[in-house]
Formats: C-alpha cells, sequence, structure tokens
C-alpha cells in the first residue's frame, strides 16, 4: 500500500472537477475516481466530499440530476458546467505554476543561493 | 391576500426543505451502502464491512450540517433558532427587557415624531409636476431693501421674448374683494392668474373649468374660481354652485370652476379664489409700476444659475434701454421650494438633530445594559461555545436579541410618534409649511425602521463583539465568581457614560440658551400696553368711496360710534394693524440731509388723534395728532425715536422739517411729535425708524381699509360684538376683519420661539435624566462588582466615609470628562443656533458655566445612591460570597 498524504486544503474542489470532467458520476463513483486518478495516494475523510460537491453546484460550476444507476437506484449525478470546465482549465494551470515553482526552490542548493 | 401569498411561499418552502433533506440522506446513505458492498466483495464480513464503511465515512451529522451549510438552507434555519432563543432569553429578564424596550421606545418615538414634521415641511417633494424646475423672479432695486419686489409688465415681455431658460412664465397679481350677499360680509384673499399659471402649477379643476383666453381681456374677467374651503363653507359643497354669480365689490362674478383642496403653503395655490389676470393697455406700457411677481418653469436641464446670468443680462440691457424706469433695478431667482421653506428650515434641522442626540443617549443606556448583561451571560456563553458554536454564531445571537429589542422599541416608539405627532401639531407654528398635512406617511415608516435597526445595530454590536471574545476556559471556569469585571467591559461602560454625559449636557446647554433667549423676549419691552386691547381690520371693497373725502368721514363715524360702545375706554385708528407684521415703507427726504440728495427709507404709517394714547405708547416730546391736522391745513408727522436718532442724531425732531413724497418737487412737513419707541414688529428686532400722518391729512383716494384699536374695560373679546353693533350701525356692509386681542396677536408672534424653547427644554431633559439614569446604573453596577473588593478594603481598616469617597469620586471622574467634552462639543455646535437666539450669545459664559456646575452635582447625586449601598458593604458577608 502506497504512503498516503493529508489532502491540501482547498484542493478538493480541484479534485472533484478532475474526477467529473471525465463524465458524470455520482458521489461514490467520485470518491472511486480520485482513489483511482490519485492512485490512492490522497486521504480523504468521505463524508467531506459531499459539502464539497453541495458547494461546487451552488457556485454553478457543477450541475446535478437524478438517474437510475447500473445497479437500478435512484442516484444523484454530477457533472462539469462550462463555467466548471473554465475553472478546471485554471485551476489546473495554477497548480501546476505553483507545483512548479514549490518544485525548483526545493531541489535548490544552498551554494547557488 | 397578501398574508395568504406569504403563507403559500412559507409552505412551499417547508415542503421543499424536507424533500432536500431526503434528497440528502439518500444520496449520503447510498454512498455508506456502496462502500458496504464494495468491501463486502472484497471478502470482509457484513458486519465488519458496515463498520468500516461508517467510519470511512466520517461524522454523518456533521458532513449534513456542512452539506445544509453550503447551499444556504441552513442560515434561515439557524436565524429562526436564534430568534426563538433571543425570544426566550428577553422572556426570561422582563425587567431589563422593558427597561431596554421603553428607553429606545422613547428615543425612537421622539424622533419618529420630530421627522414626520420634518418631512411634512421640508422632504415632502411641493405638490406640483417637477417642482425642482419651478422658480420664484423677483425684482431687486438699489433704492427699496425688499426682498420680494415684484416686476413691471413691459419687463415681464422683455423676459419672456429675450430668456432662453424658461418654459413658461406666469405673472400674477394678489387680490382682495369683500363678499356680499352671503350672510355676514366677508372678506376674501385671492390672486389674479393668467391661464398659464394652472398648467405651470398642475392645478386642474374639481368641478367646472379654468379660464378661457377671451376671458383674459378686461372688461371680460368677470369669472371666479372657487377654493374648495370657501366653496364649502360659501356653497356647502355642492356642485350645482358652479354657473352661479356672486357679488364682490359690489359687481357680479361668475362662478366657472371649483379647485380641488390644496396643501397650506401660503403660496398662490391655497387662497380663497382665483380671478383672470387681465392687465389694462396703461398697465401693459406702464414699465415703472414694479409690483407683479412672476412664478416661472426651467427648460429641462437649465440650472437657476443659467437662468440668473440670462436675467441679469437682460436686466442690465433694460437699464441701459429705459434709465428712467429701470435704473437701479435687476431681477432675483429663487427656487421655489426654498423660498416656501426658507424660515422653517434651520430651526426644524436643530429640532431634528436635538432628537437625534436624545436617541443616542438612549442607545448608550440601552448599549450599557446590554454590556452588564453580556458579563453575567458570560458562563452561558462559554458553554454554548464550548459546545461548538462558533464566535460568529454567538454575535449574531447576541445581534438578533439587540434587534428583536430595537424593533420592538421602534414599534412602541411609533404609538409614541402618533400621539407626538398631534402634539406638535397644535404646538408648531401656524406659519410652519403644510402644517395642516402633518402626518405619518411611508417615508416617515422606513425612517422609523431603518432608526430602530441603526440603533440596535449601535446598541448591541460592540457588547456582542466583545461576549464573545472570552475565553471559554475561563468563562466556564469562573463559575461566574465576581472578580471585578474585565477590564475592556469597564472602560466601554465608562466610556458610554462619558458620551451620554457630554450629549446631555450638549443638549441641556442648547436648550438653557433657547429658554433664556425666549425670556429675554418676553421681557422686552414693546412700548405700549398689549393688554385690554381689541384690533381689527376695515376692508373698503373697491369703488366704496369716490373721493378721498367721504371715505376720511367714513372713518370719523365709524370712530367716533366705536367709542361710544359700552364697555369702550379709548378707540383710535391706523392704516397698518399693530403685530400684523405688515408695514408701510416709504422715501423721506429731512432737512438735516444735503439737498438734492437721494431719499432715505423709513417705515411710514398712518395714524388717527389719539391713536398712541389708545396703545399707550408715550409721547416722548411734542404732541400728538388734533382733529386740526387736516387737508386744509400745513402737514404734519410723528416720528419715533429711533427715526429721532437715524436721522437728527438723536437730537429733538419736533419743529424739524420733513417730506415723504417721492418726485420733482416734495411737498414739505413739520415733525410736531415724537414718540417713543415699539416693537410692534417683530420683538427681535432693533426698532426700526417710523413715521406717521395724520389719517386726516390722506390725498391719493386708495384709501383700502383701516385698522382700528379698542382699549376696553373688560376682556376685549367680550367687548366685541358691542363694537361691531356700533360698525354695523354705521354701515350694515362693513366687513369686520382680523379680529384679535393684542395680547393674543403677541402670543401669535412668539409661538415660533416659543415652540423651539420648549421642544429644546423637552429633549435636553430626556437627554439629562437618560444620562443621569445611565451613570446611575455604571455606578451601582460597579459597586455591585466591587463588593468583594470593598469588603477587602472595609477589613482592611478602611471606614464607611473613604468607601462612600471613593464611589463618589469615580462617578465625579465621569462626570467631568464627559462635561469636559460636553462643552468643547457645545462651543461647536451651538453657533449653528444663532439665528434662533436673542440677545443671549451662543456661548453665553452664565449658561455654560451654570448648566455645567448643575450637570455634574446632579451626576454625583445620582451616584449617592449606590455609594450608601457601598458603604453599607459588610466586610464579612462580602467576603464570604466569594
Amino acid at each position: 500500500m502506497p504512503e498516503r498524504a493529508q489532502i491540501l486544503p482547498g484542493t478538493l474542489d480541484l479534485l472533484i472537477l478532475k474526477a467529473v470532467s471525465l463524465g458524470p458520476l455520482y458521489g461514490y463513483g467520485i470518491l472511486l475516481r480520485i482513489e483511482q486518478i490519485s492512485r490512492g495516494a490522497l486521504l480523504i475523510e468521505q463524508g467531506a466530499l459531499y459539502p464539497a460537491l453541495f458547494r461546487l453546484v451552488r457556485q454553478g460550476l457543477l450541475k446535478a440530476h437524478w438517474d437510475t444507476s447500473e445497479n437500478n437506484r435512484r442516484t444523484k449525478f454530477y457533472e462539469l458546467t462550462s463555467a466548471g470546465r473554465k475553472r478546471l482549465h485554471q485551476e489546473e494551470a495554477d497548480w501546476n505554476r505553483l507545483v512548479a515553482a514549490i518544485a525548483s526552490a526545493l531541489k535548490a542548493h544552498p551554494e547557488e543561493s | 391576500m397578501k398574508a395568504l401569498a406569504l403563507l403559500r411561499s412559507f409552505a412551499s418552502s417547508q415542503i421543499h426543505r424536507s424533500r432536500f433533506e431526503d434528497d440528502m440522506d439518500q444520496e449520503l446513505r447510498s454512498h455508506i451502502q456502496d462502500r458496504t458492498s464494495d468491501l463486502v466483495r472484497s471478502g470482509i464480513p457484513r458486519a465488519e464491512a458496515e463498520r468500516r464503511a461508517r467510519l470511512d465515512f466520517g461524522g454523518y451529522q456533521k458532513f449534513k450540517e456542512q452539506c445544509r451549510e453550503s447551499v444556504g438552507a441552513h442560515f434561515i434555519e439557524s436565524l429562526a433558532q436564534d430568534v426563538r432563543y433571543a425570544l426566550r432569553m428577553l422572556r426570561k429578564y422582563p425587567g431589563f427587557t422593558t427597561v431596554a424596550i421603553l428607553t429606545l421606545a422613547l428615543g425612537i418615538g421622539a424622533n419618529t415624531a420630530m421627522f414626520s414634521v420634518v418631512n411634512t415641511s421640508l422632504l415632502r417633494p411641493l405638490p406640483f409636476p417637477n417642482s425642482s424646475q419651478l422658480v420664484d423672479v423677483w425684482a431687486r432695486s438699489a433704492v427699496f431693501d425688499f426682498p420680494h419686489l415684484g416686476l413691471s409688465l413691459p419687463d415681464i415681455a422683455d423676459i419672456r421674448d429675450q430668456n432662453n431658460v424658461f418654459s413658461e412664465i406666469a405673472p400674477y397679481r394678489f387680490s382682495g374683494f369683500t363678499l356680499t350677499g352671503h350672510g355676514a360680509p366677508r372678506r376674501l384673499d385671492g390672486v389674479e392668474v393668467p391661464i398659464s399659471l394652472f398648467g405651470v402649477l398642475g392645478m386642474r379643476p374639481r368641478y367646472g373649468r379654468t379660464f378661457t383666453a377671451a376671458e383674459m381681456q378686461p372688461g371680460q374677467d368677470r369669472e371666479i374660481i372657487l377654493s374648495s374651503d370657501l366653496w364649502r363653507e360659501q356653497f356647502g359643497g355642492d356642485p350645482r354652485a358652479v354657473g352661479i354669480t356672486i357679488i364682490l365689490d359690489g359687481k357680479p362674478y361668475t362662478i366657472v370652476g371649483v379647485m380641488p383642496p390644496q396643501q397650506h403653503l401660503d403660496f398662490v395655490t391655497d387662497v380663497d379664489y382665483w380671478i383672470p389676470f387681465a392687465p389694462t393697455k396703461e398697465q401693459l406700457a406702464d414699465r415703472s409700476s414694479h409690483g407683479i411677481p412672476v412664478i416661472a418653469r426651467l427648460k429641462p436641464g437649465r440650472t437657476i444659475q443659467q437662468a440668473q446670468a440670462e436675467l441679469d443680462a437682460i436686466a442690465a440691457r433694460l437699464q441701459k434701454a429705459y434709465p428712467d424706469a429701470d435704473k437701479g433695478w435687476s431681477f432675483r431667482l429663487a427656487s421655489l421650494e426654498n423660498d416656501v421653506v426658507s424660515d422653517s428650515r434651520t430651526p426644524l434641522l436643530i429640532l431634528l438633530a436635538a432628537v437625534g442626540f436624545v436617541l443616542l443617549i438612549a442607545c448608550a443606556n440601552v448599549g450599557n445594559l446590554f454590556l452588564s448583561r453580556g458579563w453575567s451571560r458570560r458562563r452561558e456563553l462559554g458553554i454554548r461555545s464550548a459546545l461548538g458554536a462558533t464566535r460568529s454564531r454567538i454575535v449574531r445571537q447576541l445581534l438578533v436579541e439587540g434587534l428583536i429589542v430595537a424593533l420592538v422599541g421602534g414599534l412602541f416608539g411609533l404609538l409614541i410618534a402618533a400621539w407626538g405627532v398631534q402634539g406638535l401639531g397644535s404646538l408648531l407654528p401656524p406659519d410652519t409649511p403644510r402644517i395642516k398635512d402633518l402626518s405619518i406617511d411611508t417615508t416617515v415608516l422606513w425612517f422609523t425602521f431603518a432608526a430602530s435597526i441603526l440603533a440596535g445595530l449601535l446598541f448591541s454590536l460592540v457588547p456582542a463583539t466583545l461576549a464573545s471574545k472570552q475565553n471559554v476556559n475561563s468563562a466556564v471556569k469562573e463559575g461566574g465568581a465576581q472578580t471585578g469585571a474585565g477590564a475592556q467591559h469597564v472602560f466601554l461602560r465608562q466610556s458610554l457614560v462619558v458620551g451620554e454625559v457630554a450629549l446631555a449636557l450638549l443638549l441641556v446647554i442648547g436648550a438653557t440658551l433657547a429658554l433664556r433667549s425666549f425670556a429675554k423676549l418676553l421681557a422686552v419691552n414693546i412700548g405700549f400696553r398689549s393688554d385690554h386691547l381689541l384690533t381689527m381690520y376695515l376692508d373698503f371693497p373697491s369703488g366704496k368711496f369716490t373721493k378721498t373725502d367721504q371715505a376720511l368721514s367714513y372713518i370719523h363715524e365709524i370712530v367716533a360710534a366705536v367709542r361710544s360702545a359700552p364697555g369702550v375706554q379709548d378707540a383710535s385708528a391706523s392704516g397698518y394693524s399693530p403685530l400684523s407684521g405688515i408695514k408701510g415703507e416709504t422715501t423721506i427726504h429731512t432737512d438735516a440731509m444735503p439737498p438734492n440728495s437721494p431719499p432715505a427709507m423709513s417705515q411710514g404709517d398712518t395714524a388717527f388723534p389719539d391713536y398712541f394714547k389708545t396703545l399707550g405708547v408715550s409721547l416722548v416730546a411734542g404732541r400728538d395728532f388734533a382733529e386740526t391736522d387736516n387737508t386744509n391745513s400745513p402737514e404734519v408727522y410723528i416720528v419715533n425715536q429711533a427715526f429721532a436718532k437715524a436721522f437728527f442724531a438723536g437730537a429733538n425732531p419736533v419743529g424739524r422739517r420733513l417730506s415723504n413724497q417721492y418726485g420733482k418737487n416734495p411737498k414739505w412737513g413739520q415733525i410736531v411729535g415724537e414718540i417713543a419707541d415699539t416693537r410692534d414688529d417683530a420683538a427681535e428686532a432693533a426698532p426700526a425708524p417710523e413715521l406717521f400722518a395724520p389719517v386726516d391729512q390722506i390725498k391719493d383716494s386708495g384709501l383700502t381699509g383701516i385698522s382700528l384699536v379698542v382699549r376696553t374695560n373688560a376682556d376685549p373679546l367680550s367687548t366685541l360684538s358691542a363694537v361691531e353693533d356700533r360698525i354695523w350701525s354705521v354701515d350694515k356692509a362693513q366687513p369686520v376683519e382680523n379680529v384679535a386681542s393684542m395680547d393674543q396677536l403677541l402670543s401669535k408672534s412668539h409661538s415660533a420661539p416659543r415652540f423651539q424653547t420648549f421642544l429644546l427644554g423637552v429633549f435636553g431633559g430626556l437627554g439629562l435624566l437618560l444620562a443621569i439614569v445611565g451613570i446611575y446604573g455604571v455606578i451601582s453596577y460597579s459597586v455591585a462588582q466591587r463588593t468583594h473588593e470593598i469588603g477587602i478594603r472595609m477589613a482592611l481598616g478602611a471606614n464607611p466615609t473613604q468607601v462612600l469617597r471613593l464611589v463618589l469620586a469615580q462617578g465625579l471622574n465621569l462626570a467631568l470628562i464627559g462635561s469636559a467634552i460636553g462643552i468643547l462639543a457645545s462651543f461647536a455646535l451651538t453657533r449653528l443656533m444663532a439665528s434662533l437666539l436673542f440677545g443671549v450669545s451662543t456661548t453665553d459664559p452664565l449658561t455654560f458655566v451654570s448648566v455645567t456646575a448643575v450637570l455634574i452635582a446632579v451626576a454625583v447625586a445620582a451616584c449617592y445612591i449606590p455609594a450608601r449601598r457601598a458603604m453599607r458593604v459588610d466586610p464579612v458577608s462580602a467576603l464570604r460570597c466569594e
């Protein structure tokens, strides 16, 4: 089992947007998708997913509708809105910039500074 | 209907809410089910899988709560919870709640009542379409110093042709008639108006029509439109009055219309009647009689400044083109809105500010109550925050309590205001614009609502933040022990009291200044005896006399008849009624002025023999007019002391020569008497130079009426019917107008300062009372808090006197600091009321010192009661109560 990292505050939204960007999903499916795309390296309290989902819906980044799932249960599906897609791209770019900056800062050797 | 819709929307929100809850529940539960089946599939026993799934999910209720917060559903619900809780808390402490609500009700009620006056008189737009475009056009003369001079008709025509700023120009002329043939003869005041005036002011008749162009010709102008009041009083409100012919000044006029009721504005819209303005050809050509007031409407987008600039240019051209008639004349524009409210604005705004200070003091008091309660509730709040309430939640809880108190206080305040507005209505000076329309309208309701909310935030925000800031541990641990209040608390409470004292001092100083000024006003020597004096005006309908002689002998007959009435000591006549506010002005030359010098101005009037004796004005030098001073004898004059001072450097004027005639070869006369100055115009104004000519030497035939003064033995008004009988024995058709006792007139002339003084006194008293209650509350609370400390001091040997001094010193300190700030504020602010004061400086040292001393004394006295309590502290029980 790989070592698991505590999720950074504020990144859960980004992960949800990323997970949903690949197609409409219901709550538990989003959790599985996140575990899958992070290869199980991220640790989140599962219930925390839902306040985040409700918030993203209210912000207009996601839209939700009720439908029947593969196992024939009434399930709430989430999908990305165009505003959500825009936000995802922007956050991805921001995130990559941040990671690159921190990574290069950590790589720096004392004598170079 | 509205309530039903509200109910329906509430019900639907409740249904939606439960659906939202169900959905959320289902969504979260199915997550756990999915998880469980996944785990079961991976080979874990079902019971263990269910446990693991729930564990992985985390706090089920917590996340549900967070979900609700995420969509905002939470807010309303928890707010309702706060309200319920607040109501429970307020009910639990009825004493606290009652005091807070009553204090606020007083403050908000007084503010609402005062604001409704300001709203009615100053804020409500004038009842005319686009009233901000309406302007008065007045003339200004280099010679006559009058604010409201009229224009000449040719000048008006030139303005109409040459301007580019007015969309409409409507000249008008005041008119007066005696109505006969409808009960007792009645004097009516009206206006001659062009057709356009009704359009400019948006006036439409209720019955009938306005005038036609054909009726605007001399000779065709015998049509009249009645005011609603006149129509109701004389024709019983019968629409069939339209078409009837009535007799005015002996001539028939046909009623063509009746106007709806108009607002009380002291303006051309609120008169008895309107008739066509039909100047003759001669009047239209007469450029030198400047006497026609004008109302104009600015074109859209034009400002008063632009219009004034254009009028200045036109005036300059007219002065050059017609030097004989227009030299020294220019035009002055004033917005109609300003003209209507000008005199009332400053006093009303000052009163509004004063009553606003009262509300601030009330807020400080209630704020103090909340502070002390926040302190005694810190254990409860501590427990709540230990149980997970966030700080903002606690602040909100306390704010909700404050706002509920404020809104309930505002509601009671509205009741107080509804009652107070009626009182104010009868108290307001009668010339306050639109006073008859005084009412509480939606603007006032919004004001009350806003004032309540603002007051609620003011007095509860700081205590709430402070109460929420405390440390949970210490609050709960302390267990409510009285170990001295937090330093911040003490500081805040004391600052509030200091502020209260400062505001109260400001209010009381303002009230005292007004009171002293009013006392001085009453003490002014008016120069005549106002008791047992009856005044009235006899109007002569135009055409009543064809020759002056007829008018003069008629006046003699009337005066002689009145003098013989039972109960009458003396009677005489003059041109203008004393204290009527109307004065004639005349140009004069005296022998003290170099020949050919420009004329000077003086007030001018006419008097009948024994006029001064009847009034009780003392003769300083010379003699009174005699029956022999008439058209056959040389011109004589009587002047007042101010006249002698102004034109003869105070020397005896008797025997000096004087002319009050304007023109090339004025006739000169002699001054035969000097009288003491009277203040029969306005007591607060310095006496103006005034001259009198004998009624019997009046030459022009335009004698339009005479004012009678009657000295009576008994109450003047009880003698009225005897006097009227005698007048009507001379002429049955003679209207008797403006009947009043001189004391009534005097009291009326004091109505504005009396009103201001009364209200400032009430506000000052209220402010003082609240501030005293505030300082008492803080000191007694602090004594209660310090019982333990005082007990220790006494156990260590302090005697009761030292304890008393300790407590009084604390109160004195607060009063001193507050007074210092209050005095500074008063210095800065009382000068705004300079125009309200008479004979008292706005920084009158006597007032400042005595009021401050009294306030400090009262404040210390208020501390005496808690100080006595402190003295009686029993050290043993004080220490045990730990």
